[in-house]
């Protein structure tokens, strides 16, 4: 059974509460796929707020540098 | 008559020896006098008729040198005026072109001033955008605190339920 691998990045540590949910909404989201989730947490501080989200070569921007970088172009 | 102290024999001898003189003058120096006098008449009448003919020729020469002149004057007014013609219409021409020039250098200096202004807005506002999203992401770094920070993780993670797998 292969693995997917997922990583989270967060502008700052994540509690246990956090992580514990984030696992969770992954797992509901990936069952049809029936692979085993391998997570792994960073922190990454640049994106001032919010998650990013790799799952394989898929990535999932949530962070408040993500809006802020379509903002700029949009406007730009 | 010989009383008188003249002889007629003498006489008549003597008119018998101008007869002979006269004879002999008529024929010896008259003829070519004559002649001499006539061939100089005939020379001077010659040299006058060549004179005249000389002269009228020195005058048909001359009227002819005149008329020559006249054409060539005339002829040199004709080539000036043809040259000022064409002198003007040439000055005219590179004034025309020189214009049509000056506005193309003209046009192109203000596409090229719109274009540097142009490029120069766009890389004004390009750096104003930069400087506006640093100093937001500067702002909104320094102001996120611990709640608000969980509020934005929050919201996130509900996102993630709503992203197509």
């Amino acid at each position: 059974m292969n693995k997917i691998k997922v990583k989270i990045y967060s502008a700052v540590e994540l509690d246990t509460e956090q992580k514990s949910l984030i696992e969770k909404k992954l797992a509901d989201l990936l069952k049809g796929k029936k692979k085993e989730l391998s997570i792994k947490f960073s922190v990454e501080a640049d994106l001032i707020g919010g998650l990013l989200v790799e799952i394989d070569e898929k990535v999932i921007d949530l962070s408040i540098k993500g809006e802020l970088d379509k903002l700029e172009r949009l406007i730009s | 008559m010989e009383k008188l102290g003249i002889e007629v024999s003498l006489i008549a001898f003597q008119i018998v020896n101008f007869g002979i003189l006269m004879f002999v003058l008529k024929k010896v120096l008259y003829k070519p006098v004559v002649n001499a006098l006539k061939a100089r008449e005939e020379n001077l009448a010659l040299a006058e008729k060549r004179e005249n003919e000389a002269k009228e020729k020195l005058e048909g020469a001359d009227a002819k040198a005149k008329k020559i002149l006249n054409e060539a004057e005339q002829e040199k007014r004709s080539i000036l005026d043809n040259a000022g013609k064409v002198a003007l219409a040439k000055e005219k021409e590179l004034i025309e072109k020189a214009e049509n020039r000056a506005k193309e250098i003209v046009r192109k200096a203000n596409e090229e001033v719109q274009r540097q202004l142009k490029a120069s807005e766009k890389v004004a506002e390009k750096r104003a955008v930069e400087i506006a999203m640093a100093l937001t992401k500067k702002v909104l770094t320094d102001a996120l605190n611990g709640k608000a920070q969980k509020d934005l993780v929050d919201s996130a993670v509900k996102k993630i339920a709503k992203v197509k797998a």
